[in-house]
């Protein structure tokens, strides 16, 4: 009985070696160990037909047998079932190098993009934005702004016209004077919006968008202007820029200073985008004249303020560093996906 | 406009680099767009802005250059030798139109002999971009460049009656000018004309019939002032502009037109043997006083934010040739030079002392705020958030012009709509402002197809601009539009392709408006031409319709050759800038769960989602929480032709206990009976 034991035992340990899945390892505990027809299971219900003096040691031996079987193929289970569950996880390998499928993309229009940035700015500052009609009369584009009738500061903006009175603005300045007359001082507001010229090439398109911007007070001074739009220009394009402020003329402001800033692109040395100057004008400004002040009824004695104008469309060609203006109105999508920043 | 180095040397002692000389002229209101070596000279490209009329010439600039550095101006000469005949025996003159003529004066000289003129002034000429011609002409040309005077010379024998007269022009008169063109005059242009014809445009361009040829011999001088609108505007209707006109327009100075005479005699005896005949003709010796205003010294700090100096602004001044005298302890008396036009009042001559003090030394400073806290109005924030929503939704934003196609506009109009006009439009196929925005996005669609992209969604905010009857001004309304065509999203694998449909327009739509709080949004069916006529619908916020949508219609689809079905959608945004967005109200979470339920029916073809959710509501069981649809067949398996499958999935819910099995049967069957009664549906 003795050695039926240990050659049982001996059979089970050959039998494992050979066991490599889940599957035979059920089979071999069933053969060995099913409650009915098991090989051990069998050879234990042997031993209550041996002399009672032998039981004692053989059914110690037949127990550790068994035990030792259990323990086995608990063990060999774990391992089998550690190296299924490795194999399950090394075949879910995917590429990663394909690219993800993006959530629907769409982005705002590249002069948007600009104007909400330099909206931005302004509101932190704590101006309003202001808004006025497209189709202007000559009275509000022109005449009240200081531009007499006949005179060539006329000339560079070419007007559309819609008949004799009416016409399309050439500038967003016309809400300066529209927000004067309907409200005292304190004043400071900006104004982007549409424009029209009736040109037409690689650097204009007939309509485009100006920010304009406003400040009214008692006691504005010209190095107010300049600090403003120093402070602008520094959020717009980076902390290192420069602004050069140089006379000019409009005739709705006086002084009048065509403002430059340092090239971002070269750093001042000279490139392309600044035409080797090292500097790139960026807009026209200057203190509110009086006559323009006596227009909406305001005492020049009393107030001062100073305005300023700028393309939007430009200063998106120069930030973008793009090369026709016309592109911004042919909307090809390879155009307009470019610009993805999120602001 | 052009200015040589060389030239600008003979009348000031300029000390400093061609290079150091553009900087500072740029930082004085000069800026110098470029600087060419020619030859042993420079050449400065420098744009002068129109307020600076008097700044076109050598002399010009060189008053400022000699401001700026600080020296003194050489004039050129002006003697010569008179014979004892005097201008007056041989010519009269006669202002008829004084408003726009102040002063005429005029010379004779005699027994020129006409030939081209010598290198060095050819290359003079040359040199600032004027065009030699002959002795006499190039003289006038050349002191036009060196003082900024225009003049004009005359053949003196082409002079019919030996008599000028400035007039305007009577009705239907007519003038071959000498670049070769007939023009017609109107009784607003002031002509030069003898006894019986035009010999002149005023300030504009000589006659052919009076110009100097080869054969003349003698000339008279014209040197003028003109009435700077009246140029302009003459000049504008004749599409006619010269070297002359351009300053006359800027203004020229009055004072200065017998000096312009007496150089051009100069440099004539200079060049050939002649007789300069004894005197001027003047009509206005005197034609203005002196203008005088004053400065305050205070007031010169307090615009510029910095404390100048009386003695600085004395010292600049005086460099720009204003006789400045103390008033009191603050002010001065100020006499404006006779050429300094654009100077009027205090503001201006502060501009002058702030250009020559330097801009950039200037303190820079922010400005005080007394004014109450601002920051984005509603409607700006409103208009950022609505182009927020759309690209979120997948869709890019283009910008259109507002210039379209009065043809391709009308397709998008509706019998009611009439477009805005313009008078001078810059192309024929820009004639007028957009009614709609759609026309400009359905060719954004276009275009991009016929670049091979084929799946496209885009949206605009812009202005739509129409005529109102009875208002004079045209409206002007803020307003969005949306297109797509193509496939609904990019196709990546695993996933199916779908082509755009009416729902998804629709369901951007819905998206914009539920994210601001606004549940009064509703669709009916509508019947606006340029839509698929049963597939379309007018939007409608409250009861005010604020736009439509659909399906572009197949034969404008056809007609701009667009090969893929088009959806579009335009909205007002002017009541959707104004209306409150709606706060959101929390609803507490259910307590207890739904029980989900499918029913797949069958029911007519014309049967609208619409009623059947109307009818499932007359139902008023409490228990039914939520009724979609989610699938939806038209033909194909086992569905006839003139029946549609609907699949509604239903979520039955009790707020206060859990359902039973038993309560949901029980409600969906009385659902389905409702369903088959009224609307002949059949369960599948
Ligand atoms: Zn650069």
């Amino acid at each position: 009985m003795k050695s039926k034991l240990l050659k049982l035992k001996k059979e089970f340990q050959a039998e494992l070696e050979g066991v490599v899945d889940l599957r035979s390892l059920v089979d071999l505990k069933n053969k060995f160990l099913s409650r009915k027809r098991g090989l051990l299971t069998v050879a234990l219900k042997e031993i209550s037909l041996l002399p009672v003096e032998e039981r004692p040691e053989i059914g110690k031996l037949a127990n550790k047998v068994k035990g030792f079987m259990e323990k086995e193929l608990t063990l060999r289970q774990r391992k089998l079932e550690a190296e299924e569950e490795a194999r399950r996880i090394k075949e879910a390998q995917i590429d990663i190098t394909i690219p993800g499928r993006l959530p629907p993309m769409g982005g705002l229009h590249p002069i948007m993009l600009v104007k909400e940035k330099m909206e931005k700015i302004f509101l932190e500052l704590g101006y309003t934005v202001e808004d006025g009609p497209d189709i202007e009369t000559d009275y509000y584009n022109f005449v009240a702004l200081n531009f007499p009738k006949d005179h060539p500061a006329r000339d560079s903006q070419a007007t559309f016209l819609i008949d004799e009175e009416l016409l399309l603005r050439t500038q967003t300045s016309p809400v300066q004077v529209r927000v004067m007359e309907k409200r005292e001082p304190p004043i400071r507001i900006i104004v982007p919006g549409r424009c029209f010229r009736r040109d037409w090439d690689i650097t204009h398109t007939p309509n485009f968008f100006q920010m304009e911007g406003l400040v009214v007070d008692e006691g504005i001074t010209l190095g107010d202007l300049k600090g403003t739009l120093e402070y602008f220009v520094r959020q717009l394009f980076g902390k290192k820029t420069k602004a050069r402020f140089r006379p000019s003329f409009f005739p709705f402001t006086e002084p009048s200073a065509d403002l430059d800033i340092s090239c971002f692109h070269c750093g001042g040395k000279g490139c392309r985008l600044c035409k080797s100057s090292g500097w790139i004008e960026i807009l026209g400004a200057g203190m509110v004249h009086p006559n323009v002040f006596k227009v909406v009824g305001y005492d020049p004695e009393r107030y001062s303020g100073f305005a300023w104008g700028m393309g939007i469309d430009r200063v998106a060609l120069i930030l973008y560093q793009i090369e026709d203006a016309r592109l911004f109105y042919e909307n090809d999508l390879r155009f307009l996906q470019q610009f993805r920043e999120i602001i | 406009m052009k200015y040589s180095w060389n030239w600008l040397k003979t009348f000031i002692d300029i000390d400093i680099e061609p290079k150091g000389l553009a900087d500072r002229l740029s930082m004085i209101g000069f800026g110098v767009e470029s600087l060419i070596p020619s030859g042993s000279d420079y050449i400065f490209d420098v744009e002068i802005t129109p307020n600076r009329g008097d700044c076109l010439s050598m002399l010009g600039l060189g008053r400022e250059i000699a401001a700026l550095l600080g020296k003194k101006m050489t004039l050129p000469l002006m003697t010569y030798n008179e014979i004892e005949n005097k201008t007056d025996d041989l010519v009269q003159v006669k202002v008829e139109a004084p408003d726009l003529c102040p002063r005429y004066c005029g010379k004779v000289v005699k027994g020129v002999k006409i030939a081209s003129s010598p290198d060095w002034l050819v290359e003079k000429l040359l040199a600032v971009g004027l065009r030699p011609i002959n002795n006499v002409v190039d003289i006038t040309n050349y002191v036009l460049a060196e003082l900024g005077h225009p003049l004009h010379a005359f053949d003196l024998n082409s002079v019919m009656g030996l008599e000028i007269i400035i007039r305007r022009a009577r009705a239907g008169e007519r003038i071959r000018t000498i670049d070769g063109v007939e023009r017609m005059l109107d009784s607003d242009m002031l002509i030069i004309a003898d006894q019986h014809r035009p010999i002149a445009i005023a300030g504009v361009m000589g006659g052919v019939n009076s110009e100097i040829t080869q054969k003349t011999t003698d000339i008279f001088i014209e040197s003028a002032y003109f009435d700077p609108p009246s140029v302009r505007r003459t000049s504008k209707k004749l599409n006619l502009s010269s070297d002359a006109s351009y300053r006359f327009e800027r203004g020229t100075d009055p004072h200065a037109l017998t000096k312009a005479i007496e150089r051009t005699c100069h440099l004539i005896q200079k060049l050939c043997p002649c007789e300069v005949c004894d005197g001027v003709i003047d009509t206005n010796p005197q034609p203005l006083q002196p203008k005088k205003t004053w400065l305050r010294s205070s007031r010169v700090s307090s615009l510029l934010g910095v404390k100048v100096e009386k003695r600085r602004v004395e010292q600049l001044l005086t460099r720009l040739n204003f006789d400045i005298q103390r008033r009191d302890e603050d002010s001065w008396t100020v006499t404006i030079p006779s050429y300094r036009r654009d100077i009027e009042k205090e503001i201006d001559l502060i501009e002058e002392v702030a250009r020559l003090y330097g801009y950039d030394q200037i303190p820079s400073t922010m400005p005080l705020w007394r004014g109450e806290d601002a920051g984005a109005s509603d409607w700006v924030e409103r208009e950022r958030l609505i182009r927020r929503t759309m690209t979120a939704a997948g869709y890019y934003e283009v910008i259109n012009y507002s210039f379209v196609d009065d043809n391709t506009d009308r397709l998008f109009r509706t019998e009611a709509e009439e477009a805005v006009r313009l008078q001078n439009p810059i192309a024929e196929q820009m004639g007028i402002l957009r009614a709609s925005l759609l026309p400009g996005m359905v060719a954004n669609l276009a275009w991009n197809i016929n670049r091979g992209i084929k799946n496209i969604k885009i949206f605009e905010i812009g202005k739509v601009y129409h005529l109102v009857k009875g208002i004079k001004r045209p409206e002007e309304r803020k307003t969005l539009g949306i297109t797509a065509t193509g496939n609904f999203g990019e196709r990546y694998w695993k996933d199916g392709k779908r082509e755009f449909d009416f729902y998804d327009l629709k369901g951007v739509i819905e998206f914009l408006f539920h994210h601001f709080g606004w549940e009064t949004l509703s669709f009916a069916p509508d019947n606006i031409d340029f839509y698929h006529p049963v597939r379309t619908a007018l939007i409608r916020f409250g009861h005010r319709p604020i736009g439509h949508m659909g399906m572009l219609h197949p034969q404008i689809c056809a007609q701009l050759e667009i090969p893929q079905n088009v959806y579009m959608a335009q909205l007002d945004l002017e009541p959707l800038l104004k209306a409150e967005a709606s706060l959101v109200k929390f609803q507490p979470l259910p307590k207890f769960p739904a029980i989900s339920r499918d029913i797949s029916l069958l029911f007519d073809r014309g049967i609208s989602f619409d009623v059947i959710t109307r009818w499932i509501n007359s139902l008023k069981e409490d228990i039914i929480s939520e009724v979609k649809i989610y699938d939806l067949y038209h033909q194909g398996d086992n569905i006839p032709k003139d029946k549609v499958s609907i699949s509604l999935n239903i979520q039955f819910r009790h707020p206060q206990r859990t359902l039973t099995l038993e309560e949901v049967a029980r409600t969906q069957e009385r659902l389905i009976n409702l369903l088959k009664e009224k609307l002949n549906a059949e369960p599948r």
